[in-house]
């Protein structure tokens, strides 16, 4: 159910971001960055780890940059949030949107380094700057509350699981 | 003489015919006698004014919220019959911007010679990295990677990425992509590669070739990709270097990128469609 919920939140963000989104200035970031934070902080390896694949390969197969750069950038996230949640508390008013914040701006920084430094024909690095910054500044003011979307999905998700299971045990029962 | 009962009945009539007198007295004025109207009206008019009022009002109330509960039902109706209109509208102008949209794109398949797949833009690449769009057609349809794909207003790019039913198409602003071009007045030539942003560059131009701002730069058909003569763009801004053998300068795509939604994908090799020699 879990896995079903983070496949459509994955889905929903990427054709709203390639279809809604389409027309918007250039710093506004990727949308899946925040939610990898989110599934840094909230699952584990084996749930995670294709979704953020697939993730990857999908926006990778999308974009005209360079290939795999979404993936890395989704993967180093995650290992990068499951190793920093080990000392951060990230329940933390401050420090959770600070979390977000840094990912979204891995993220931009990757796949800005990956246009200017490793594509074949690369962009200008003056436009590095203002880009990466834009997306960071847009990160940080709108991803905690991705973020917290994503929570609350997740909590009911978990709560309609928990009913349906509780229902299934009762019926067990009689 | 007279027995009790016959007084009585006596009495009875006199009394009957005084009363019919009376009343056919009185039926002969307008204006009730004396003031005996008047102090009815005095005692019982407030009374009657008051409770009237008081109906009046409750018949108001009743009246008004009833009225007010059609007038919102109605309201509500008329909204939804607004709406209906105003998406029935809506679609009406989507369709007659299609309509000259597609008029136009046909006109434009009409007088180019190459076989050209229509294709709608489905996506847009969220990064701004990469100026990339995917478009609804794919190999099932007889798109090829390499495919140039353009516009009645000019070249908009070239497919890099075909699946069966879509495609990845890189647009000439992408910095990755390259357009073998000549300027038409003058013949000078060069490559237009993309700027990132809505303009492109247009390299290894000569020095010693005269281009003024303003000319039309269009494909030479050298490349192996774009057929010879398609519009690329216009150039913008020229800087004559003192040092080089090559003139800086900018062009200003013919297409807005901004606004593409149905684009034509040449099907056919541009090395085929080039004028064969006599």
């Amino acid at each position: 159910m879990i896995t079903g919920y983070h496949l459509l939140v994955c889905l929903f963000l990427i054709i709203f971001q390639t279809t809604m989104m389409a027309g918007v200035p250039a710093y506004l970031y990727d949308l899946l960055g925040p939610f990898m934070v989110y599934l840094g902080v909230h699952r584990r390896p084996r749930e995670a780890i294709p979704i953020l694949a697939l993730a990857g390969l999908a926006m990778d197969g999308i974009s005209g940059g360079v290939f795999g750069v979404h993936l890395t950038a989704y993967l180093w996230i995650y290992v990068g949030v499951r190793w920093a949640i080990q000392f951060l508390h990230v329940g933390n008013v401050i420090l959770l949107p600070l979390l977000v914040t840094a990912g979204v701006a891995f993220e931009s920084l990757v796949v800005a380094f990956s246009a200017v430094v490793l594509a074949s024909s690369t962009w200008p690095v003056g436009s590095m700057l203002s880009v990466v910054s834009g997306q960071v500044l847009w990160g940080a003011l709108t991803g905690p509350f991705l973020m917290l979307f994503f929570i609350r999905g997740q909590r009911v998700v978990d709560r309609a699981r928990t009913s349906v299971l509780t229902e299934k045990d009762t019926l067990r029962t009689h | 003489m007279f027995s009790k009962r016959m007084i009585l009945v006596a009495v009875v009539i006199v009394l009957i015919a005084v009363n019919i007198i009376l009343l056919t007295i009185t039926s002969k004025h307008s204006q009730t006698p004396s003031g005996l109207g008047r102090g009815a009206l005095v005692v019982v008019s407030p009374f009657q004014k008051q409770f009237n009022n008081f109906v009046q009002s409750v018949k108001g109330i009743w009246n008004q919220y009833f009225y007010l509960v059609f007038t919102a039902k109605e309201n509500q109706r008329l909204k939804k019959a607004l709406a209906k209109s105003m998406r029935q509208l809506n679609r009406c102008a989507e369709s007659e911007l299609a309509n000259d949209r597609l008029r136009h794109l046909l006109g434009f398949e009409e007088e180019v010679p190459w076989p050209m797949i229509a294709a709608r833009v489905v996506g847009k690449d969220p990064s701004p990295w990469s100026k990339t769009v995917i478009v609804d057609k794919g190999t099932e349809d007889g798109v090829r990677q390499g495919a140039p794909v353009v516009i009645p207003e000019g070249i908009a790019g070239v497919v890099v990425e075909a699946s069966h039913r879509y495609a990845k198409v890189l647009l000439l602003i992408d910095p990755n992509s390259a357009v073998d071009a000549l300027v038409q007045q003058t013949r000078a030539r060069g490559i237009v590669k993309g700027g990132g942003a809505d303009y492109c560059v247009f390299n290894y131009v000569l020095r010693k070739h005269e281009i003024g701002v303003g000319d039309t730069v269009v494909s030479s058909g050298l490349d192996g990709v774009f057929p010879k003569g398609l519009r690329v763009g216009r150039i913008a801004e020229i800087v004559r270097l003192n040092a080089g053998i090559f003139q800086k300068v900018s062009v200003t795509p013919y297409v807005d990128f901004e606004i593409l939604e149905e684009v034509f994908i040449i099907s056919k090799p541009a090395f085929e469609s080039l004028p064969e020699e006599p």
